[in-house]
C-alpha cells in the first residue's frame, strides 16, 4: 500500500509532464498526420495501395515509438537528474527503484495513447485506401477534423484557463480521434464507397466495396499492440541510457539496437547454430521480426491472439531484464 | 567578425568535449559495419559495390543528416536555454558572428563525419575487389564500369513539341477527348508517347541516337556504349539486335552485334580505329534484328549514352561527398537558423519535417508533374476540391523544396559516371551559397529580434 | 555632474506578454535612473521586484516596452556599447567542459584580445579572483562560490566602464563576499561605475552610494543610501575606554541636562567582522591559504588602463 501511496503520484506526474514538450506533441501529430495522408500519397503513384499504406503506417508507428519514447525517457530521467529534481524527490522517503519504476510506467503511459491513437490512424487510412486508385475521404476527413479540433479546443481551452497549450492538445486529440473512430465505424447509411467501377489509366478496376461500407480491419489491431510491445522495449532501453547519457547518445545507442534487432535474424539466425557466443548475443538482442506482422497482415490477414500473448511474455521478459539492470545502476548512482 | 573564429572553435570543443561525436561516429561505424552485412545482393561484385555505395554510404549520409540537424539545431538553441547564450551576447558580439561561428562549427564536424564514411567505404570497396575471386577480364570490367569516373554523353533531345500539338489538335477535333480536358496535359502526353516510340523499335527497324562528342575521337582510345532496356514485347527471352556506328556520310563503320536479354543496363566498350578517328560526331543506330513481331524499348531518358575516358574513382567519390557536405551545410543553415528562432526540441522538429518533407519531394515533384486534377463527371464537388487543394499544397510545397532538392552524387559514383568538378562548382556557386545566405539572413533577422532571458 | 550619465532610463516599461500578446505581467514600470561616473549604484528589492529584468534591458537582451533608455550615450542594443560593459549574471552561465583560463581567454577573445597582453589580464584576473590555482580541472566541475569568481573575472576581462553584478555574493563565503566588496570599491576609485543589484542588504549598504529599491516593478524609493537610512530625532555617540565611574557620571549628567537617562549599550562588532578576524587568525596559526589568496585587490590592468585613461 505505501508502495503505491508513494508510486502513482509520480508516475502520474511523469505522465503530466511528458505531453508538456510542444516537440512531443509536434512529433506525435505529424505522425498520425503522416499515416492520414499515406491513402493519398501513395495512391497516386502506384497500385497494391492496401499492402503499401498499412506497411508504411506500420513502420511509421514502429519508427515513431522510437523517435517519441527516446527524449520522453530523457525528459523524465536525465533532465530530472541534471535539473536537480531526481535529487529533490529522492531526498524524500522515495526508493530509487520506486523512481524509476514510477519514471518507467508514465512514459508507457504517454506512449501507450500514442500508440492507440496511432492505431486508430492506421484503421482509418487502411479503410480509406481499401479501394485500388480511389481515396476513402470519408475515412479520412474525419482523422483530420479531429486533429484540426483537438489544436482548436486546446486554444480556446488555453486562452480561457492558461492551461498548458502542448498537453491539452495532446490529450484532446486522443479523445477526438477516438470519437472519430467510432463515428467512421458506425457509419453505415451511406450507397455506396465509390464508384462501381474505378478508371485509372486506361484500365478498368472493379470495387469490390461498392454499394456498401468497407469494413474496419480488426486484425490491424493486434499487429499494432506487437508494435506497442516493441515499443515497451526500446522505452525501457532509453530509461537504461537517459541515465546516464542525454539525447543524441541515448538516441544514438537505442537506434542502433533498433538497427541491430531489425537484422538480427539475418546476422545471426545461421551463426546461432553453430557457435555458442551467436546463440547467446541471439538471445539477448531484441527481434524486432517477431513483431512486424505487416507480411501475415497480407498474406493470410489474420494474426492469432495466442501469438501476440506469446509475443507479450518474450517482450515483458526482455524489458524486465533491462529494467533490472536500470535499478541496479541507478541504486549504485550518485545522484546530485 | 572577429568574434567568429572564437565561438567556432568553442563550439566545436564543446561538441567533442560532450562526447555528441563520438556517439554519432559510433552509430556511423554500426551503420556502415553492420549494413552491408544485412542487405542482400545479386550475388555479384558489381551488385555489392552498387550496394556499399549507395546504400551503405547513402543510409549513413542520411543518418549524418539527421546528425547535422540536431547539432545545428541544438547549437544555438542549446546555448540559449543553458542560458550561456545570455553571457555571451553581453560580450561585444554581432548575434549575425554567433550564426556564422555556430555554423562553421557544425559543418566542419558533420563534413568531417561524411569524409569519415567516404573513406571507410571507399578502403572497403578497395578491399573487397581486391579479395575477390575474379578473373582478370572481369576485374578489369569492374574497374572500366565501376571503379572509375566516366564522362557521359547524351544523345542528341529531340524536340516533339510541335508534332505533339498537331496531335493533340487532332484529337480535340476528332472529338476523342473529353470538354474540359485541358490542352497541356494531353500535349504532354502525347510527346511522352512520341517520345516512347522513339525510342521503339518493331522487328526490322532501327532506332537511330546522335550524339556530338566533346572532342574528337583519338586513334586507339576506347569509350562505351551503353544502353538500358525497357523491356521487350516479344515472346522470346533475349533480343538479337546489332548497334552500327555511322559516322557523316559513313555507314556501319562498325557493327556490335547483341543477343541478350533485354532488361536492365548493357555495355559495348568501342575501341576507336582509323575510320573512327578524329570524329567529332557520330550516330548510332539500334537494329531490332528478331524476327517475331514485337518492339523493343529502351529508356527515354538517358537510355542511350555514350561514356568516354576513366577518371580516377577516388576523386569522384571525394567531389559527390564533397556535393553531399554542401547539402549539409544547407541542412546545417536551416538547423541553426531554427535553433535561433526556436526552442531545441521544436527547432528539431522543424527542420526535421524540412528533411522529411525534401526525402518525400520526388513524390511531390510527381505529383505536380502529372497536372492539375481535372473534374471528373461522376465525382463529388466536395472530392474534387479537395484534389485541388491537395495539389496546390503540393506545388507551394515543391516551391519551397525546390533549392533543397539534390539528386544523390552517390548513384552516378556507384555506375562509374564522373561528378565534374565544373557541375560542383556551379552547385555550390549557384545553388548551396545564395541558399545559405538567404537562410542565415532569415535566422539572422530573426535572431537578432528575439529577447534573450525572458522570464517565462 | 554636467557630464552625461552613464546609465540613464526614464520611464522604462516592460511587460511580459503571453502567447496570446496579452500582458501578462508588468515586471518594469515606469522606472527612471540615472548613474554617473565612478559610482556604484544599488538595485534592491525583493524577488520578481523587476531588478534582474531592468539589468536585462539595460543589457539589451530585452527589448523596453516603452520609454527611453541610454548605456554610456547609446541604445544598449548597439554592440559598440557592449566593448565597454561588464557583466555578471545572477548565475554564472559558463561553458561546463572549458578550464578556468579557456573560459577567460575566449571571452576575451571576444573582445578582439589577443597574444601576450590578453594572457597577462588572464593571469591577473585569476590571480584577483583567487582561482589561479584551478588549472586544467574543468569549470563544470567548480562549486557554486568558484563559478561566481569565474564570473565576475569574466565580467572584467574587457576593462569596463560601466559593471553590472547581479547577486555578485550570492554563493560566496563571507571572505569571498568581502574580498567582491573590495573589488566593487576599488573599481569604483578607479573612475569605473558600478550597478550592483542585491537582496543582500548589509553587502549593498556597505558598498553603495546611491540605491534605488524596487517592488513590484515600481521605484519605491531612491537616494543617496546615508539619507535614506538617516533615522529622524535620532543621534548616536561613540566613546571609547570609559571606566565605570565615568559612565555613571555620563550617564547623570545627561539626565540632568535632558530630562532623560539614556540606553547604554557596549558597541558590538558585525558577524562579518568577527568571521573575518577568526578566519585571519587561523590562517596566521597554521601558515596556509584557504585556496583564495586574493585580498580584494584590483588586477593590474584594470589599475594601469585607468592610470592611461587619466593621462
Amino acid at each position: 500500500m505505501k508502495f503505491v501511496k508513494n508510486f502513482f503520484p509520480l508516475a502520474r506526474l511523469t505522465c503530466v509532464e511528458i505531453p508538456r514538450q510542444p516537440a512531443l506533441l509536434l512529433l506525435s501529430t505529424t505522425l498520425i498526420l503522416f499515416i492520414g495522408c499515406l491513402p493519398f500519397l501513395i495512391t497516386h503513384n502506384l497500385g497494391e495501395a492496401g499492402k503499401l499504406v498499412r506497411d508504411s503506417a506500420l513502420a511509421m508507428m514502429f519508427l515513431g515509438s522510437l523517435l517519441l519514447a527516446v527524449p520522453a525517457a530523457c525528459n523524465a530521467v536525465s533532465t530530472e537528474i541534471r535539473r536537480g529534481t531526481a535529487g529533490a524527490i529522492l531526498s524524500k522517503p522515495v526508493s530509487r527503484i520506486r523512481f524509476l519504476a514510477a519514471k518507467f510506467t508514465g512514459v508507457s503511459m504517454v506512449m501507450l495513447v500514442f500508440s492507440g491513437m496511432a492505431t486508430l490512424a492506421i484503421m482509418m487510412a487502411d479503410r480509406a485506401a481499401a479501394i485500388e486508385f480511389n481515396i476513402g475521404w470519408r475515412y479520412l476527413i474525419p482523422l483530420y477534423l479531429a486533429i484540426l479540433c483537438a489544436y482548436l479546443l486546446a486554444s480556446v481551452i488555453n486562452y480561457f484557463t492558461n492551461r498548458p497549450f502542448a498537453s491539452t492538445t495532446f490529450w484532446c486529440m486522443a479523445g477526438l480521434i477516438l470519437i472519430a473512430f467510432i463515428w467512421t465505424w458506425l457509419m453505415k447509411e451511406s450507397p455506396q464507397d465509390g464508384p462501381a467501377v474505378i478508371d485509372h489509366g486506361g484500365h478498368s478496376h472493379v470495387n469490390p466495396f461498392a454499394g456498401e461500407p468497407i469494413p474496419i480491419r480488426w486484425s490491424l489491431i493486434p499487429a499494432c499492440a506487437l508494435i506497442t510491445l516493441a515499443a515497451l522495449m526500446i522505452q525501457a532501453l532509453a530509461l537504461l541510457c537517459a541515465l546516464k547519457l542525454g539525447v543524441v547518445a541515448s538516441l544514438s545507442v537505442c537506434s542502433g539496437f533498433f538497427l541491430i534487432g531489425l537484422m538480427s535474424d539475418y546476422l545471426l539466425a545461421e551463426r546461432a547454430t553453430e557457435t555458442l557466443w551467436a546463440k547467446i548475443l541471439y538471445w539477448i538482442l531484441p527481434n524486432w521480426q517477431h513483431f512486424w506482422m505487416a507480411d501475415a497482415l497480407t498474406a493470410g490477414g489474420q494474426i492469432p491472439w495466442m501469438y501476440v500473448a506469446q509475443a507479450s511474455v518474450y517482450a515483458l521478459a526482455w524489458t524486465a531484464g533491462i529494467l533490472l539492470i536500470a535499478f541496479g545502476f541507478f541504486d549504485r548512482m550518485e545522484v546530485c | 567578425m572577429h568574434s567568429i573564429f572564437p565561438i567556432y572553435k568553442l563550439t566545436l570543443r564543446s561538441i567533442l568535449r560532450e562526447r555528441v561525436a563520438l556517439s554519432m561516429l559510433a552509430l556511423l561505424a554500426l551503420v556502415l559495419l553492420l549494413l552491408p552485412a544485412g542487405l542482400e545482393t545479386d550475388g555479384t561484385i558489381q551488385g555489392a559495390l552498387r550496394m556499399h555505395i549507395r546504400y551503405s554510404l547513402g543510409f549513413s549520409s542520411f543518418l549524418v543528416a539527421a546528425m547535422t540537424l540536431w547539432v545545428s539545431c541544438a547549437s544555438i538553441a542549446g546555448d540559449l536555454s543553458s542560458k550561456r547564450l545570455q553571457m555571451l551576447l553581453t560580450k561585444s558580439v554581432h548575434r549575425a558572428e554567433v550564426w556564422w561561428g555556430k555554423w562553421l562549427a557544425v559543418v566542419t564536424l558533420v563534413s568531417i563525419l561524411m569524409l569519415i564514411c567516404g573513406g571507410v567505404t571507399y578502403l572497403r570497396i578497395q578491399h573487397m575487389v581486391k579479395t575477390a575471386d575474379l578473373t582478370r577480364a572481369e576485374k578489369a570490367e569492374v574497374h572500366s564500369q565501376f571503379i572509375t569516373a566516366r564522362k557521359p554523353v547524351d544523345a542528341d533531345y529531340i524536340d516533339f513539341s510541335d508534332e505533339a500539338e498537331a496531335m493533340a489538335e487532332a484529337q480535340i477535333k476528332a472529338g476523342a477527348v473529353p470538354e474540359n480536358f485541358p490542352k497541356e496535359q494531353l500535349v504532354s502526353q502525347m510527346e511522352h508517347y512520341l517520345r516512347v516510340s522513339q525510342n521503339a523499335a518493331s522487328a526490322g527497324e532501327f532506332i537511330p541516337y546522335t550524339f556530338q562528342l566533346p572532342h574528337p575521337l583519338v586513334l586507339g582510345s576506347q569509350f562505351q556504349i551503353s544502353y538500358e532496356y525497357d523491356g521487350a514485347s516479344m515472346g522470346n527471352s533475349t533480343a538479337p539486335g546489332a548497334w552500327h556506328i555511322d559516322l557523316p556520310g559513313k555507314q556501319d563503320v562498325q557493327i556490335f552485334e547483341t543477343e541478350e536479354n533485354p532488361y536492365g543496363t548493357k555495355v559495348i566498350e568501342v575501341t576507336v580505329d582509323e575510320k573512327l578517328a578524329g570524329a567529332s560526331n557520330l550516330t548510332l543506330r539500334f537494329e531490332n534484328r528478331s524476327e517475331e513481331s514485337g518492339r523493343v524499348f529502351f529508356k527515354t531518358d538517358q537510355g542511350v549514352r555514350l561514356f568516354f575516358g576513366g577518371g580516377s574513382f577516388s576523386l569522384n567519390l571525394f567531389r559527390a561527398l564533397l556535393l553531399l557536405c554542401g547539402m549539409l551545410a544547407l541542412l546545417a543553415a536551416i538547423g541553426v537558423s531554427a535553433g535561433s528562432v526556436f526552442s531545441l526540441p521544436v527547432a528539431c522538429y522543424v527542420s526535421a519535417v524540412v528533411l522529411l518533407m525534401q526525402s518525400f519531394s520526388g513524390t511531390v515533384e510527381e505529383v505536380v508533374a502529372a497536372g492539375a486534377p481535372v473534374a471528373d463527371q461522376e465525382e463529388s464537388i466536395l472530392t474534387h476540391g479537395i484534389k485541388v487543394f491537395q495539389y496546390k499544397v503540393f506545388e507551394g510545397v515543391l516551391v519551397v523544396l525546390k533549392p533543397l532538392q539534390m539528386e544523390s552524387p552517390l548513384g552516378r559514383v556507384s555506375k562509374g559516371i564522373t561528378v565534374s568538378a565544373g557541375e560542383m562548382s556551379s552547385v555550390f556557386l549557384l545553388r548551396f551559397a545564395p541558399v545559405v545566405l538567404l537562410i542565415s539572413g532569415v535566422g539572422i533577422f530573426l535572431f537578432s529580434r528575439r529577447e534573450i532571458g525572458a522570464a517565462v | 555632474m554636467s557630464e552625461e550619465p552613464v546609465v540613464y532610463t526614464k520611464d522604462l516599461q516592460k511587460i511580459f506578454k503571453d502567447f496570446w500578446r496579452r500582458p501578462r505581467a508588468r515586471a518594469v514600470d515606469g522606472i527612471n535612473l540615472e548613474l554617473h561616473k565612478g559610482e556604484v549604484y544599488g538595485l534592491l528589492g525583493p524577488n520578481g521586484s523587476g531588478k534582474s529584468t531592468t539589468i536585462k534591458v539595460l543589457l539589451g537582451l530585452l527589448h523596453p516596452d516603452g520609454g527611453e533608455v541610454k548605456v554610456l550615450g547609446k541604445p544598449p542594443r548597439d554592440v559598440a556599447v557592449k566593448r565597454k560593459v561588464g557583466y555578471l549574471p545572477e548565475e554564472s552561465y559558463l561553458y561546463p567542459y572549458l578550464d578556468a583560463k579557456e573560459t577567460l581567454r575566449f571571452y576575451a577573445t571576444l573582445f578582439g584580445l589577443e597574444g601576450s597582453m590578453r594572457e597577462k589580464r588572464i593571469d591577473e584576473l585569476l590571480e584577483m579572483v583567487g582561482l589561479s590555482h584551478t588549472g586544467r580541472r574543468r569549470v563544470g566541475e567548480f562549486s557554486k562560490g568558484m563559478a561566481r569568481r569565474i564570473g565576475l573575472a569574466q565580467a572584467l576581462i574587457n576593462d569596463p566602464d560601466l559593471v553590472i553584478l547581479d547577486e555578485p555574493t550570492s554563493g560566496l563565503d563571507p571572505l569571498g563576499t568581502r574580498q567582491v566588496k573590495d573589488i566593487v570599491r576599488a573599481l569604483a576609485e578607479k573612475g569605473k561605475t558600478v550597478l550592483l543589484s542585491s537582496h543582500l542588504l548589509a553587502d549593498v549598504e556597505d558598498v553603495c552610494e546611491r540605491i534605488t529599491i524596487l517592488y513590484g516593478g515600481k521605484v519605491q524609493a531612491s537616494g543617496p543610501i546615508r539619507e535614506l537610512l538617516q533615522v529622524a530625532n535620532h543621534l548616536q555617540i561613540t566613546l571609547k575606554d570609559l571606566d565605570e565611574t565615568q559612565r555613571a557620571r555620563l550617564l547623570d549628567t545627561l539626565e540632568k541636562e535632558l530630562g532623560q537617562r539614556p540606553a547604554l549599550e557596549p558597541t558590538r562588532k558585525d558577524l562579518e567582522s568577527f568571521f573575518l578576524e577568526v578566519v585571519a587568525q587561523a590562517r596566521r596559526e597554521s601558515g596556509e591559504g584557504s585556496g583564495t589568496r586574493a585580498e580584494g585587490q584590483l588586477a593590474g590592468f584594470l589599475t594601469e588602463s585607468e592610470a592611461e585613461g587619466q593621462e
